[in-house]
């Protein structure tokens, strides 16, 4: 049996269900506020969005340097295709077109398109390893993640490299026996690291893939290469490290011009950015991590905590059935084609984590940065779902068992899908039943913030109590952000930003729950005189964000006896 | 499906699906909704006493924090190493599982239970030793001074929560600086981007040295927040503190003390903090010494109480960098 064949009518249910994932992304757009980094990328994408346009401009040089450094000299530690995307869109989208009310949708609009298309992938790739069936599953599996669905909101980084490490490993798949393949899989590689570091892993994991079918086939046949006349792995392998070293590399770096001038210095700035990048604490089990090495078990362990448990059980049996099957292929080496996919899903599904697992790998701290592996464990838990069904009823015709099945699987994700509504605005606060919920995560002092987002819910609030004119110290929050709210009309224009460590300086004030930044809420209780909060967020009863309020201009000081 | 497939080991994958399902009901089904939290506060604020404390558990449930507006209450972050010796009672509003159970038995002498929603409210009768002065709380009885050989200056400047030995403005400037609302105390940054800035770091503080004080405090130390004292030393300065106490039950003086976390606590760079020395004596009795060491954590240090007149406390040092110092000073004996 080889892999599935893929038809029109397979890209229409992915299509569906990526439908399905954009409409819920953009419907949920305002109730997921922006991190801090993402508020840069909201000023670095008009830069880039503004270079981009200027080429239809003929008044505009384009490509000089001047040009080239006004557009991209600002966060030039990060490429720069997605920060076009955000730009270009934001400017077509919002200003040109008003198609969109919201700033802040037009400029995340390219990330949830990506997110929305990497659920039709994973269906695709689903379809292809198991049938239709376990591809729903597969595309269904990774919408209901809470975490996947808060990244796949925000105008930053990681839900598109999910998108490109999942294009790039397709389009692997089907270079593996497609020279034209071996193209897309070349450009596939470029788009990506045009998007985020991560994807230099990627060819590197899948080396390892083409390794081992490249020696099975040795194995079964006693060759290398194939005889005359045909092509064989090593062949198409070939073809596919040769499209992914020249055109990956080509577009990479015909894609940000930034690195046209002084290409050795600022290519050398990049990858000293990311070799030394700046440990961020991490409160993991009870201990406040501020440098590695950081626990090996700290990705499974968050992972085991941080995806539904309908989800992670499917994609367990997955795993062993995928594994199962591929030891299978390995001993008795009828398809080879089933053999390459299911190393690559292993493969993929393992590297994110284990890359972070390492033990002098930085500390970046959140599960966004194995997201990459989602996808993959989505498809093992369609595979589970169709073998489920086999295992359930055992009589009935292959195509109602994967039916059967999936069925099933899909009604054991429905606490996903709640989950994801409930939570996943929230994302970086979800745990599943496994920790205990937030709270259970709480008592086990795991993370629940994420660099500022969670102002947005205490907007409201803000809006309706500040004084006019009124002194907000916003703490993780950036100025950016708090003026990309007010752009949006989520906060009154008036209420001013007191700046980056200037709790004494401001009337209101905000904490965001990070337990690194602990001294940062006594800073605003010393200078409130109050320890208490007037309003907060609080995710089933655990604060994310405490508002603080200095109750009034403090009265003269007494004089103490003794003192003047 | 057939009869056999009821014992089928492939049944064991949706049934955990129904698990994490029921788990997940049962989960929400125990989170207290904020008036639950609200109607516990009203209820202990009707029958609150002098030498009452007011807490909540578990730490990391913040909403009942909502409702502590106005109440003797204090932060406990941890039930099981609770200090409860300021409080004839405690009132412990407990969620999710935690209540008063989970103090240490030896401090608790009966417990009274109400239940309001999910919220359980229990007053605490408190057992063991009692503390019958608190440095915290007379600090502004306390004189302070700065003694460098043979001169010594009283930081006598009261801002409202400290002790000041540098008063850049007069007095009275100084003073009604501090009641000026905030808006007033600052100017706009004339640059685009409405940001507003103070002149300089001092006018920030109207003219105060923020570090150089003796003033009550919260700190994070020992990774909790921390009730305590500020007390930065000097390096080749005794930082004293003369503190009058009339308590002829206690029996003993009890120091908890560290350095902040975010100075102690190796983050990207090294920690400077340097040990200091605190001594403490009572007319012409010596309490003790005690060298407080530059590392992480709060800690405690336990002198009999000898002599008679005011505790004195003096503190030294030879390397002043970073040394954010916090002690919480009491005297104690048996209830």
């Amino acid at each position: 049996m080889t892999l599935n064949a893929i038809h029109w009518r397979h890209h229409g249910v992915g299509l569906l269900l990526a439908a399905l994932q954009l409409s819920m992304l953009v419907a949920t757009n305002d109730q997921v506020g922006i991190p801090r980094d993402e508020s840069f990328y909201f000023y670095a994408a008009d830069r880039a969005g503004d270079w981009v346009l200027g080429l239809f401009d003929g008044e505009v040089e384009s490509f000089s340097r001047e040009q080239v450094d006004r557009g991209f000299k600002y966060n030039h530690e990060h490429p720069v295709l997605m920060k076009m995307l955000f730009g270009v869109s934001h400017h077509v989208l919002h200003d040109r077109l008003e198609l969109l009310d919201s700033n802040m949708l037009a400029y995340r609009f390219p990330t949830m398109l990506l997110a929305a298309l990497a659920v039709w992938l994973t269906f695709l790739l689903g379809r292809m390893v198991a049938g239709t069936a376990a591809g729903v599953v597969a595309g269904l599996a990774l919408t209901f993640m809470p975490r996947v669905f808060f990244h796949a909101h925000l105008a930053c980084f990681d839900a598109p490299v999910t998108f490109m490490w999942l294009l790039v490993c397709y389009t692997f798949l089907r270079a593996t026996r497609s020279r034209r393949w071996a193209i897309a899989s070349g450009v596939a590689v470029g788009l990506g690291l045009a998007t985020k570091l991560n994807i230099f892993f990627v060819p590197f994991a899948l080396l390892g893939v083409a390794a081992l079918d490249t020696w099975a086939y040795k194995r079964r046949t006693g060759a290398w290469k194939a005889p005359e006349g045909e092509r064989g792995p090593l062949t198409y392998y070939t073809w596919v490290a040769a499209s992914m070293l020249v055109l990956g590399l080509g577009v990479f770096l015909a894609h940000w011009p930034w690195l046209w001038f002084d290409t050795v210095p600022r290519l050398k700035a990049y990858y000293a950015f990311h070799a030394r990048h700046e440990h961020y604490p991490v409160d993991y089990l009870g201990t406040l991590y501020f440098a590695p090495p950081f626990p090996v078990h700290f990705p499974f362990v968050f992972t085991l905590f941080s995806v539904p448990v309908a989800t992670l059980a499917l994609g367990a049996v997955g795993f062993v059935e995928v594994v199962r099957r591929f030891v299978r292929q390995l001993r008795d080496p009828s398809d080879p084609d089933r053999r390459g996919a299911e190393a690559m899903l292993l493969v993929n599904a393992l590297v994110p984590p284990l890359v972070i697992a390492l033990p002098f790998t930085p500390i970046f701290g959140g599960t966004k940065h194995w997201m990459p592996a989602m996808p993959f464990l989505s498809v093992m838990a369609g595979v589970a779902a169709v073998r489920m069904g086999r295992g359930l009823w055992r009589a009935a015709a292959p195509a109602r068992q994967a039916a059967l099945g999936a069925g099933v699987a899909v009604a054991m994700l429905l606490p996903a899908a709640w989950a994801t509504l409930a939570y996943g605005p929230h994302g970086p606060a979800y745990y599943n039943t496994v920790a205990g919920g937030p709270p259970g995560a709480a008592a086990m002092r795991m993370p629940r913030n994420f660099w500022g987002y969670s102002t947005i819910a205490v907007l409201p609030f803000l809006d309706e109590a500040v004084e006019k004119n009124g002194l907000v110290f916003w703490h993780n929050a950036t100025a950016g952000s708090v003026r990309a709210y007010q752009r949006d009309g989520l906060l009154r224009k008036d209420i001013r930003y007191s700046g980056d460590w200037t709790v004494p300086s401001s009337d209101w004030g905000v904490y965001h729950d990070q337990r690194e930044k602990l001294p940062e809420e006594t800073d605003l209780w010393r200078a409130y005189g109050t320890d208490w909060p007037v309003d907060g967020y609080f995710l089933d009863g655990v604060q994310l964000i405490g508002v603080y309020h200095r109750p009034a201009p403090p009265a003269l000081p007494t004089i103490p006896p003794g003192g003047r | 499906m057939s009869r056999a497939g009821f014992t089928n080991p492939w049944l064991l994958l949706p049934l955990v699906g129904l698990a994490a399902g029921i788990a997940l009901a049962v989960q929400r089904a125990r989170v207290p909704a904020r008036a639950d939290w609200q109607a516990a506060a009203e209820a202990l604020r009707a029958d609150l006493q002098p030498g009452d404390g007011v807490t909540w558990t578990p730490y990391w449930a913040g909403e009942a924090r909502l409702v502590l507006h106005d109440l003797p209450a204090f932060h406990l972050p941890d039930p099981a190493e609770a200090d409860l010796a300021r409080y004839d009672r405690v009132w412990l509003m407990g969620a999710f599982g935690v209540d008063a159970d989970d103090l240490p038995a030896d401090q608790v002498a009966s417990v009274d239970r109400r239940t309001f929603g999910r919220v359980t409210l229990d007053r605490v009768q408190v057992a063991g030793e009692k503390v019958y002065a608190d440095l915290r709380a007379d600090l502004e009885a306390v004189r302070v001074s700065r003694v460098r050989g043979a001169k010594t200056e009283a930081c006598d400047f009261w801002d409202g929560i400290g002790w000041h030995c540098t008063v850049r403005r007069s007095p009275d400037d100084t003073r009604r600086c501090l009641a000026t609302p905030i808006a007033q105390q600052l100017r706009r940054d004339p640059r685009p981007g409405r940001r507003l800035i103070e002149p300089n770091p001092w006018a920030r503080h109207c003219g105060l040295d923020a570090w150089i004080n003796v003033s009550r405090d919260v700190r994070v130390i020992g990774e909790a927040p921390r009730r305590c004292v500020w007390y930065h030393p000097r390096a080749g300065e005794t930082v004293r503190l003369e503190w009058p106490v009339d308590a002829p039950k206690a029996e003993r003086l009890v120091v908890d003390y560290g350095f902040t976390d975010p100075v102690t606590v190796a983050r990207n760079t090294p920690s400077k903090v340097q040990p200091a020395t605190l001594t403490a004596r009572r007319g012409d009795a010596a309490l003790g010494a005690r060298v407080i060491e530059a590392a992480p954590g709060w800690h405690r240090w336990t002198a009999p109480l000898t002599g008679a007149g005011p505790v004195v406390l003096e503190l030294t040092t030879t390397d002043h960098r970073d040394a954010h110092l916090c002690i919480d000073a009491t005297l104690r004996g048996p209830r």
